[in-house]
C-alpha cells in the first residue's frame, strides 16, 4: 500500500511504513538528526529530527514516525527550528569544551549543529562530571561528550552482534557502560571500532595508530583489507606527506556493508614499521654455514620475554651486507640458472603466498613453470584448504564456494563446523550472528568451543570425530526418509555407495567415536533434514586433519543428499583464510594445475600454455609444500625462491622443515620484513607491502576486488611483479609489462572464470566470478542450480570411512594438541606483531588448558607449562579455559617464541597433502 | 578545531575507577532457587521478560545485593548480555549493586513528600543509621537508607518504606520508632 502526504507544501507518495524522515529525505530535505543513522533501527531518543505535523499535540520525531495518509508536515518551521536550537544548546552545555571528534576527524555532528544555529556559549549550567576512560588500546571514551543517542549500543548489538555496550544508571547520571560497567579495555569488547564509527560526538573516537588524526584533507584510497578471506572493502585515509595511513573506514555498498574487524580497522601500520627492508641483502661469506635462528625462540627461564617476538634484527642483519639491485638480481639469476642447468628444473621450487595478488601469483607460477622449468610451485593454501579443494573437485568439479557468506540470511539452518569464525572471519561472523538473531538456526560443531557457540546450538565433538558424526547424521536422515529423492535422482551419482557406507554408522555406533549422544545426533539430523535451506560453512577444523579430505567429503555428501546446493541459502562454503587464497589458487600457485585448475598433465592444456608463454613446459605435477621440504632435506632439491611466505614458522614439524631449508644450496626470499625464513636466505629482496601496490584479490566468496596503492614504498623496496619480471629476464626469458593491469589481462584471458574482467569492473563491490557480463551484473552469487561441472554433470557422492588419526594419545602423550589462530594476529605474526594496536591487545604467546587439567598439574592460571610431542617441546604460558575440553590443549601458532609448529606433525592427508595441524598427541608438564 | 564554541569550563572528568574485569559468574540458579526460577520463567513469554523478578529473587538470596558475579550468572542463565543486566539493575532503585545493610529504609524525596518534610526524615534516618549519605550503608552495617522517587503515596505524604513495608504520614518520632523496632 502507498500513502500520500504533504511535506513542506509538496505532495509525496511513499510505501506504507516509510518514516517521515525518509520521505522528507526523498524530497531532498535534510532534516537534522543525532540519534538516527540509516544503518540502524531508529529509536527516536534525541528529538533533533522533530517536525511539525498539522493537528498533532506536540512536535513529532520524524525518524520514528511513520507517514500517514493526508499528513501535513512542516520540516523547517519557526517553532521546529527554535526547538532544535534549544536542544542543541542543552546538549552542548554538557559537552567538554573541545570536541575530541572535531579535533580528530572534524565531523562532530553536535558541534556542526551548534555552528549552524550560531550557538556560542550555552545559557545552561555546564558539565555532567562524567568520567573519561582511556583503557582501550584503540578507542578513547569520554562519557562527558556522550549524548546517550544509543548509536554505539545499536552498532555493537545489531551490526556486530557483540553485545558489549549498554546503558547504566538513570536520569542525569545515566551513561553508556561496557559489560558490567567495566573500563572498555577490561570488557569483552573485541575492538572492532563499529561504535566509534557510529558515534556522532567526541564520546567514542579512534586513537591514533600512526600519526595524529587531525581535521585536514587526507587522500582517500578505496581498497580491500589485507588480512582475511572475508576481504572487507575499506577506504584508507592517507597522509601523503607523512606517507602513512592515518585511519581506515569500511566502505558502504559492499559485501561487508562497511563492517570491519580489529585487524582491518586498526592493523594497517605494519607497513610503515621500522623493520621494513629497504635494500637488497646478500649473505656475507663469513656467515656460512648458516646458523640457527637469532634470538631465543622461547621465553627465558625466569619468564621474561626475550627478543623472541621477531628475529633479532641487529644480529640477523649482521649476517648480510647491503647490495645493489643489479648485484642481487644477477646473483639470484645466475645461481638459480646454474642449478636448473646442472640438476634440471626439478631441483628448484618456489613458494608463493596467498597474500599475493592474483597478478603476483600468476607471474610467480609463470616464472617457476616457464623459467625454472618445473611445476614445483605451491603456497600456504596447501596448509589450509587443500583437502577441501581436493574433495570438492572430486565430487562437484569445482573448488570454489557455491554461495557467498551473506547468503546465510536466506538459510533456515546453517552449520558452522571446524571454524572459529569470530576470530578468523570476524566480519562474516557478524552476518552469522545477525542471521541467528533473525531466525536462522545455527549449529556449531567444534571440539574447541568458539564464541559463535553463544549464538546457536553448540555440539562439542571429540577431536577427529567428524566423519563418524556426519555419517551418523546422514544415517538418521536416510532412516527418517528426509533425503531429497528428486535431487539425488536428477543431480547426483554414486548414491548407493554412500547409502551402504552410512548404513553402518547408526547413532549408537557413532556416539563413542564422536563423543555425542545418539539422541543429540538424531535431533540435529532431523533439524538438518527438515530444513528448506541448509548451508554449511567450514574451516581448518575440517581440513587440517590426516583425513581432512574425508571430512570435507562428508559435508559435501550431506548437502547433496538433502538437495542443499544451488539455491539461495543453501550450499557449501569452505571459509578461505587468507585474503587471496581463492585467487592464488585460481592463478595456478598449485603444483598440479595451471590457472583455472587446468591439469598440467593434460596435453591440450599444456599446449595452450606453451603457446601462450612461448616455451616448453614440464608435463609432470610438481611437489607440494611439505614434499618440497622433504626433498630439500634429502638433498634432491637445491634451490628455492620464496615470495611472501614464512615456512620457518608456518610449516608443520617446523624444526625438521627449518633444517631442510637450511640444507638448500641457494635460497632467495622476497619479503617486506626479515622473517624467520629470510634470516637464513642467501639473498633477500625487499618487496612492497600491500599498501604500496595495486592488484586484485579474490575473497572467500569468489569476489574479485581491486586493492589500490596507498603509500610509496620505503627506500629501494620494489614492486613484487617488477622483481619477478627482472629475475625472469635475467634468467633468459624476457618479461615486461607496461602496467600491472596488463598482467591481470593476460591472466584473465587465459581463464574461464576471470574472462572479461578488467580493473574498471573491480572497484566498488567487485565482481563474483564467473561474471560473463561484468558491465551489467555482479556475477554469479549461487552456483550449480542446474548440475555440476563434472564429466557427467552430476555431483558424485564420495563416501568416507572412519580411520584412526595418525598418532593416538597414549600413556606418554595423553593429551590432544589443537592449533589455531586468534582474532588479533595473523599467521606467523610478521605483520600483526608489528601492528601497534594488535600487539598491544595480544602481546604474548599462550595456550589454553582446561581448568581441571591445569589444576591436576598443579599449575595456576597464567603459569608456565611445557608442551611436548614426539617431535619437540616448547614452554608457554597456560590460560585456564573451558573453551577447550578436558584432555585437549589449544595453542595459537603465531608466536615465534613458542612456535606451535615445533610440535605439529608433518604426516599428510593422502588426497589433499595437507598436514594434520589439528591433532597431535601431547604431553603437558609444569614448567 | 577553532570552530569550537567558547564557553564555561565543564567539571573536570575523573578517571574511571579501575575494576576487575570479567567476574567469574556464579552457577545460577543455586539449588535453593531452582524451582522458583523455573516457575517464574514459565509465567513469561520470553526468558528476557523474566529478568526483573529473577533478579529480585537473586538479590533476596544473596544478602540483599547483586554482586557482579551474580549479575554475570543471571545474565548467562537468562541468555542476555552482561550490559543488559547492568542496565536494568542500575535503573531500578530497588536493586543494590553494593553490599546492602540488614534493613532498608526508603525515604521518598519527590515533591509532595518533600514539601511535607521528607528531607528532615532522611536526615534523621541517616543519623540513626550512622551513614554518611543516602545509598551508603551505615557503619554498623545495620541500615541502608535510600532516596526514592515518588512512592505513590502522595495523599498520605510523607511516605517511608522500611524493609518493603509502607508507612504514611511519617513523623520524625515515628521513623525513630520504626527503626528502633528493627533487630
Ligand atoms: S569496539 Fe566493537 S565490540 Fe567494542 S564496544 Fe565498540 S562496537 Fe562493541
Ligand atoms: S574480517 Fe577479515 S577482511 Fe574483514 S576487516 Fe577483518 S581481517 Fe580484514
Ligand atoms: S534523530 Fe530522530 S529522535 Fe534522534
Ligand atoms: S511524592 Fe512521595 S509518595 Fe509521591
Amino acid at each position: 500500500m502507498s500513502i500520500t502526504l504533504t511535506i513542506d507544501g509538496t505532495e509525496i507518495t511513499v510505501p506504507e511504513g516509510t518514516s517521515v524522515w525518509d520521505a522528507a529525505k526523498q524530497m531532498g530535505h535534510d532534516v537534522p538528526v543525532l540519534c538516527h543513522d540509516e544503518k540502524l533501527e531508529p529509536v527516536g531518543v534525541c528529538r533533533m529530527c522533530v517536525v511539525e505535523v498539522e493537528g498533532a499535540r506536540t512536535l513529532v520525531a520524524s525518524c520514528v514516525r511513520e507517514c500517514e495518509e493526508g499528513m501535513v508536515v512542516r520540516t523547517g518551521s519557526e517553532v521546529v527550528e527554535r526547538n532544535r536550537k534549544t536542544l542543541t544548546e542543552l546538549l552542548l552545555a554538557d559537552q567538554p569544551e573541545e570536541s575530541a571528534r572535531e579535533a580528530t576527524t572534524g565531523d562532530d555532528q553536535l558541534f556542526a549543529l551548534a555552528r549552524q544555529y550560531g550557538i556560542e556559549t550555552p545559557r545552561f549550567p555546564a558539565g555532567n562530571g562524567r568520567p573519561v576512560d582511556d583503557s582501550s588500546p584503540v578507542i578513547a571514551v569520554d562519557h562527558q561528550a556522550c549524548i546517550l543517542c544509543d548509536r554505539c549500543v545499536r552498532a555493537c548489538d545489531d551490526i556486530q552482534s557483540n553485545l558489549v555496550i549498554g546503558r547504566t544508571g538513570k536520569g542525569y547520571s545515566a551513561r553508556i557502560g561496557f559489560d558490567l560497567d567495566n573500563p572498555m579495555g577490561a570488557s569483552t569488547c573485541v575492538e572492532c571500532g563499529e561504535c566509534a564509527a557510529a558515534c556522532p560526538t567526541g564520546a567514542l573516537i579512534n586513537k591514533p595508530i600512526t600519526v595524529a588524526i587531525e581535521p585536514k584533507p587526507l587522500k582517500e584510497i578505496e581498497s580491500v583489507c589485507p588480512y582475511c578471506g572475508v576481504g572487507c572493502a575499506l577506504t584508507y585515509k592517507v597522509d601523503e606527506e607523512a606517507n602513512k595511513v592515518v585511519y581506515a573506514e569500511g566502505r558502504e555498498d559492499t559485501a561487508n556493508e562497511a563492517r570491519l574487524c580489529v585487524k582491518g580497522r586498526y592493523g594497517f601500520d605494519y607497513a610503515t614499521h621500522k623493520h621494513r627492508l629497504t635494500k637488497p641483502l646478500i649473505r656475507k661469506d663469513a656467515h656460512y654455514p648458516k646458523q640457527a635462528l637469532t634470538g631465543a625462540m622461547q621465553r627465558k627461564d625466569d619468564g621474561t620475554r626475550t627478543n623472541g617476538v621477531y628475529p633479532d634484527y641487529e644480529k640477523a642483519l649482521g649476517a648480510f651486507r647491503e647490495a645493489t639491485w643489479d648485484e642481487a638480481l644477477e646473483l639470484v639469476a645466475s645461481k638459480l640458472s646454474a642449478i636448473r642447468d646442472e640438476h634440471g628444473g626439478d631441483a628448484l621450487a618456489g613458494f608463493g603466498s596467498a597474500k599475493c595478488s592474483n597478478e603476483e601469483a600468476y607471474l610467480f607460477q609463470k616464472m617457476i613453470r616457464a623459467v625454472f622449468k618445473t611445476n614445483n610451485v605451491d603456497h600456504c593454501t596447501r596448509l589450509c584448504h587443500a583437502s577441501s579443494v581436493a574433495a570438492l573437485l572430486e565430487t562437484i568439479g569445482s573448488g570454489a564456494v557455491t554461495t557467498v557468506y551473506n547468503d546465510i540470511r536466506n538459510a533456515d539452518v546453517a552449520l558452522v563446523t571446524g571454524s572459529n569464525a569470530t576470530a578468523n572471519h570476524p566480519v562474516a561472523a557478524t552476518f552469522f550472528k545477525e542471521a541467528a538473531r533473525n531466525g536462522t538456526k545455527l549449529i556449531i560443531v567444534n571440539p574447541h568451543r568458539p564464541e559463535l557457540a553463544d549464538h546457536g546450538e553448540y555440539v562439542r565433538l571429540r577431536p577427529g570425530g567428524d566423519v563418524a558424526f556426519y555419517n551418523a547424521i546422514m544415517n538418521v536422515i536416510l532412516e527418517e526418509g528426509l533425503e531429497d529423492r528428486a535431487y539425488i535422482e536428477q543431480y547426483t551419482e554414486n548414491f548407493d555407495a554412500l547409502k551402504e557406507t552410512v548404513a553402518r554408522y547408526t547413532p549408537e555406533i557413532a556416539a563413542p567415536m564422536c563423543g555425542i549422544e545418539p539422541d543429540k545426533i538424531r535431533e540435529i539430523a532431523i533439524t538438518i533434514g527438515k530444513a528448506n535451506a541448509f548451508l554449511v560453512f567450514w574451516g581448518m577444523g575440517i581440513s587440517q586433519h590426516l583425513h581432512g579430505t574425508d571430512n570435507a567429503r562428508s559435508l559435501i555428501s550431506l548437502c547433496l543428499m538433502t538437495g542443499n546446493v544451488g539455491r539461495p541459502g543453501t550450499g557449501l562454503h569452505p571459509l578461505r583464510g587468507q585474503n587471496n587464497v581463492q585467487g592464488a589458487s585460481d592463478a595456478g600457485l598449485i603444483p598440479m594445475v595451471f590457472p583455472d585448475y587446468a591439469p598440467v598433465e593434460d596435453p591440450e592444456v599444456r599446449a595452450k600454455y606453451e603457446a601462450a608463454w612461448n616455451v616448453g613446459l614440464d608435463p609432470n605435477p610438481g611437489m607440494t609444500v611439505v614434499e618440497i621440504a622433504h626433498a630439500a632435506e634429502e638433498g634432491s632439491l637445491k634451490g628455492m625462491y620464496i615470495m611472501g611466505e614464512n615456512p620457518f614458522l608456518s610449516d608443520p614439524n617446523v624444526q625438521r622443515a627449518r633444517d631442510a631449508f637450511m640444507n638448500l644450496d641457494f635460497l632467495v626470499v622476497q619479503d617486506i620484513f626479515l622473517t624467520e625464513t629470510a634470516e637464513v636466505a642467501d639473498v633477500v629482496l625487499p618487496a612492497t607491502s600491500y599498501f604500496e601496490k595495486t592488484g586484485t584479490f579474490t575473497n572467500t566468496d569468489r569476489r574479485v576486488q581491486l586493492g589500490q596503492t596507498a603509500l610509496t614504498p620505503p627506500g629501494e623496496a620494489r614492486l613484487d611483479w617488477e622483481i619477478l619480471c627482472d629475475v625472469m629476464t635475467r634468467m633468459g626469458y624476457p618479461q615486461s609489462y607496461e602496467r600491472i593491469e596488463d598482467v591481470f589481462i593476460e591472466f584473465s584471458d587465459l581463464t574461464e572464470s576471470y574472462k572479461g574482467l578488467r580493473y574498471e569492473h573491480l572497484l566498488g563491490r567487485g565482481k563474483l566470478w564467473p561474471c560473463p557480463d561484468p558491465e551489467n551484473s555482479e556475477g554469479e552469487v549461487v552456483l550449480f542450480g542446474d548440475g555440476f561441472p563434472t564429466p557427467t554433470g552430476r555431483g558424485k557422492f564420495s563416501p568416507a570411512e572412519v580411520l584412526p588419526p595418525e598418532e593416538m594419545p597414549d600413556a606418554d602423550f595423553p593429551f590432544i594438541l589443537n592449533t589455531g589462530r586468534t582474532l588479533q594476529h595473523w599467521h606467523t605474526g610478521s605483520m600483526t606483531r608489528r601492528a601497534k594496536a594488535l600487539d598491544a591487545i595480544n602481546p604474548e604467546a599462550f595456550c589454553e588448558v582446561h581448568p581441571e587439567d591445569l589444576a591436576a598439574l598443579g599449575v595456576e592460571d597464567g603459569g608456565m607449562v611445557r608442551l611436548s610431542t614426539r617431535r619437540n617441546s616448547i614452554r608457554v604460558k597456560a590460560r585456564a579455559s573451558t573453551k577447550t575440553s578436558k584432555g585437549s590443549v589449544f595453542i595459537p601458532f603465531h608466536y615465534r617464541e613458542a612456535s606451535a609448529n615445533l610440535l605439529t606433525s608433518d604426516a599428510l592427508d593422502p588426497f589433499g597433502k595437507i598436514p594434520a595441524f589439528k591433532f597431535s598427541a601431547l604431553k603437558v608438564e609444569p614448567a | 578545531m577553532s570552530a569550537t564554541p567558547p564557553r564555561a569550563p565543564a567539571a573536570a572528568p575523573k578517571d574511571v575507577e579501575a575494576r576487575q574485569p570479567a567476574p567469574t559468574p556464579v552457577a545460577f540458579p543455586p539449588a535453593a532457587l531452582k524451582d522458583e526460577c523455573e516457575a517464574i520463567l514459565s509465567r513469561y513469554p520470553t526468558r528476557q521478560a523474566a529478568l526483573i523478578p529473577i533478579l529480585l529473587l537473586a538479590q533476596g538470596h544473596y544478602d540483599n545485593w547483586v554482586s557482579p558475579e551474580v549479575e554475570a550468572g543471571v545474565a548467562e542463565y537468562i541468555g542476555v548480555s552482561d550490559s543488559h543486566v547492568r542496565g536494568v539493575l542500575s535503573f531500578y532503585s530497588m536493586f543494590n549493586l553494593k553490599p546492602a545493610g540488614k534493613h532498608e529504609v526508603w525515604v521518598c524525596r519527590t515533591l509532595t513528600c518533600w514539601l511535607r518534610g521528607a528531607a528532615k526524615l532522611r536526615d534523621t534516618a541517616l543519623e540513626k543509621a550512622q551513614a554518611e549519605r543516602a545509598g551508603v550503608v551505615g557503619e554498623d552495617g545495620k541500615f541502608l537508607v535510600k532516596n526514592m522517587e515518588c512512592l505513590g503515596l502522595c495523599e498520605v505524604a510523607p511516605a517511608v518504606f522500611v524493609d518493603g513495608v509502607a508507612h504514611t504520614n511519617v513523623t520524625n518520632e515515628k521513623l525513630v520508632e520504626l527503626m528502633d523496632a528493627c533487630e
